[in-house]
């Protein structure tokens, strides 16, 4: 098992042996560097043990075809967390296809161009550049995007979106219009400042 | 031994759980002492300075509970006595010594004659860089050792790298107690958490939450650490409710200041340096890592994995310059390819040890009392790629300026060997010892102790 994982470690079950014990973990971190700056070795294959994996947290990875294909047949999955990771181009597509519930892609390189729509209950996208592209979900966080313009507005189908408060004031007019709930952040911060339609 | 004394404060219904004030460091008797006992005990600590990880662990959580009060210190305030504020406090021995585990391994990573202030900053960055700031929708609770722990408000967050502003507070608060660094966690209930610590005589705001969300590629930005005390106007930092919370007359931190501390956290104890490669006139792949100086361009070596460092004039192509027969020729000339000058002198000492492997010692960094700091470079193979690797050590030798080499080479077999090296470097965040006048190893506690260095709290 090379998985270093503090989800892991905090059950204090490794190292893990048994079959059964790896199909009772719902929930799992993939590391690929440690507290203490060391390298880990990942096999992301061994990730096909765990076939009841509910949560699934990639911290400091380059997920390749192979990782993103294995996503696929965790059937179980619906969370889904992908942190200062770097997707290769050829693999975006596979994203699109995961059914998910919780989607949080935080300052992880990702070719959007490739992706052709990105679809989970709740989204989080954060410390990246907002793509255009069509985005489905009930929950949208981009209050710690960057963006150059809100044209991706028109590609966003979404219930609720939370944005930050200079993107809100320098287009007031256009959120006011929108069908969707906006929650707006206080510059700066992360507290509500408020709350339109 | 730790002393437990009975605490009379209305705790006694805790699941059956009789409290008891800790003070001092639990040893293993106690825990054999504990796991014996047929009364279950809710341990309080203050905080975990002194507790070893693996003690900890071995306590029978059948047998006791921890509460650490560190920032939610319900027997000084009232306010942290409603049940839900309690329940934070509580780790499993498990947990704890889990949680314990995650503040050793960053105090392993620091230098021992950094300030406070610096101490301070590293912990602060690698807070913020190491955890992300609850997403929504994302769990605030976990099952851990078959307990519910509200994981983003307590210390237990730190094994998910999952936290909000008060579990940010006190994991920074708890970090400054293990460091002997004053540290206060500034609570406006159930609204937001920050903390002020004391750093060169002066109190400073910290509010790692409003860096950990708005850190910039996943770096800290420092924009929040020792910041104006206009910053702490806001509503949110507002204590006026808060008649249990104490006032501090902030003080920022200039931004030269700042600058000048930072430059030096970025030099962690241990470094590597990926080697780059070239293939000189000869044919020959040289695997090497430079430094380009004023006069000269300074070359670190693989030479068929030992590490020797030559000096080139810039005006020399490398290409045709540097050869093995070159470097080779160099070693007997202190390192210079060419005539050696007159005004300069090398600045590192190679080792060798018995076994062909060598090491670089430079010239002092600090001194402090009989103790000074000195760089270490050596090779070591990383991902099936040798690379350069720079430490820090300490030691009251002055390893730079040896040249008897029987004395040397009894350093580098017996001081520096590869194994207590390593174990140096892991545990002792450096501290070597030294070799007396009756050639053996000595160290110093009291030393050890001094600089917080991270084996003598074990």
């Amino acid at each position: 098992m090379n998985f270093e994982t503090s989800t892991l470690k905090a059950q204090f079950k490794l190292p893990i042996k048994s079959k059964e014990e790896l199909e009772k973990i719902k929930k799992l971190k993939v590391n690929k560097i440690s507290l203490s700056g060391e390298i880990l070795k990942v096999n992301y294959e061994e990730l096909l043990n765990f076939p009841n994996l509910e949560t699934l947290y990639f911290e400091n990875c380059t997920l390749d075809f192979l990782a993103m294909s294995i996503l696929t047949k965790l059937n179980k999955l619906k969370k889904l967390y992908l942190i200062n990771c770097e997707i290769l181009d050829d693999n975006s597509k596979l994203l699109a296809n995961l059914n998910l519930e919780n989607l949080v892609i935080d300052h992880t390189v990702l070719n959007f161009n490739n992706l052709p729509i990105l679809k989970a209950s709740n989204i989080t996208l954060a410390r990246i550049d907002m793509p255009n592209i069509k985005i489905i979900t009930e929950n949208l966080d981009i209050a710690n995007v960057t963006y150059q313009n809100i044209d991706f507005l028109n590609n966003i189908i979404a219930s609720t979106i939370k944005v930050p408060y200079q993107m809100y004031i320098q287009n007031e007019n256009v959120f006011n219009l929108l069908s969707s709930k906006i929650i707006v952040l206080e510059e700066n911060t992360n507290f509500v400042y408020k709350e339109v339609n | 031994m730790a002393e437990f004394k009975y605490c009379n404060y209305p705790l006694n219904d805790f699941d059956g759980y009789i409290p008891y004030i800790v003070t001092g460091k639990i040893t293993k008797d106690d825990v054999a002492a504990i796991n014996n006992d047929s009364n279950k005990k809710l341990l309080i600590l203050k905080n975990t300075v002194n507790q070893d990880s693996q003690i900890i662990g071995k306590i029978s959580k059948e047998k006791a509970l921890f509460s650490v009060l560190g920032g939610l210190d319900y027997l000084q305030k009232n306010k942290y006595r409603h049940p839900h504020y309690l329940k934070r406090t509580i780790n499993s021995p498990k947990v704890l010594s889990e949680i314990i585990k995650f503040f050793e391994q960053i105090e392993s990573k620091l230098r021992p004659f950094w300030n406070d202030t610096e101490k301070c900053l590293y912990v602060y960055k690698t807070l913020v860089e190491k955890c992300h700031y609850q997403y929504d929708g994302e769990a605030e609770n976990e099952t851990l050792d078959g307990n519910d722990y509200k994981v983003i408000k307590s210390l237990s967050g730190l094994l998910f790298d999952r936290l909000v502003c008060v579990g940010f507070a006190l994991a920074f608060k708890e970090e400054m107690d293990r460091l002997g660094i004053p540290c206060y966690y500034q609570s406006y209930q159930n609204h937001h958490a920050w903390n002020v610590v004391k750093l060169e005589g002066a109190y400073r705001g910290i509010d790692l939450t409003w860096d950990c969300y708005h850190k910039k590629n996943n770096k800290c930005t420092f924009n929040y650490f020792g910041r104006t005390p206009k910053f702490y106007e806001n509503k949110h930092h507002c204590l006026d409710n808060e008649p249990e919370e104490r006032k501090f007359n902030l003080v920022p931190f200039q931004d030269e200041e700042l600058k000048s501390h930072l430059k030096n956290i970025g030099e962690e104890l241990v470094k590597t340096f990926p080697l780059k490669t070239f293939e000189n006139i000869k044919g020959e792949t040289i695997k090497y890592y430079n430094v380009v100086e004023e006069d000269y361009t300074k070359y670190y070596i693989d030479l068929f994995g030992k590490l020797v460092v030559v000096y080139l004039q810039d005006q020399i192509m490398p290409d045709s310059g540097l050869t093995i027969e070159n470097i080779e020729k160099a070693l007997t000339n202190d390192g210079f390819i060419g005539l050696k000058p007159e005004n300069k002198t090398p600045d590192y000492n190679l080792y060798q040890r018995s076994d062909g492997s060598t090491f670089l010692i430079s010239k002092e960094f600090n001194h402090q009392k009989n103790v000074a700091e000195f760089c270490y470079l050596d090779i070591v193979n990383q991902n099936n790629a040798n690379q350069i690797r720079r430490s820090f050590i300490l030691s009251e030798n002055n390893l730079a300026e040896i040249t008897d080499e029987t004395i040397k080479l009894y350093i580098a077999d017996e001081l520096l060997s590869k194994k207590r090296l390593e174990s140096k470097l892991k545990d002792f965040n450096g501290y070597i010892g030294y070799i007396g006048e009756d050639y053996k190893k000595h160290y110093s506690p009291k030393f050890e102790q001094e600089l917080n260095i991270q084996g003598h709290r074990r």
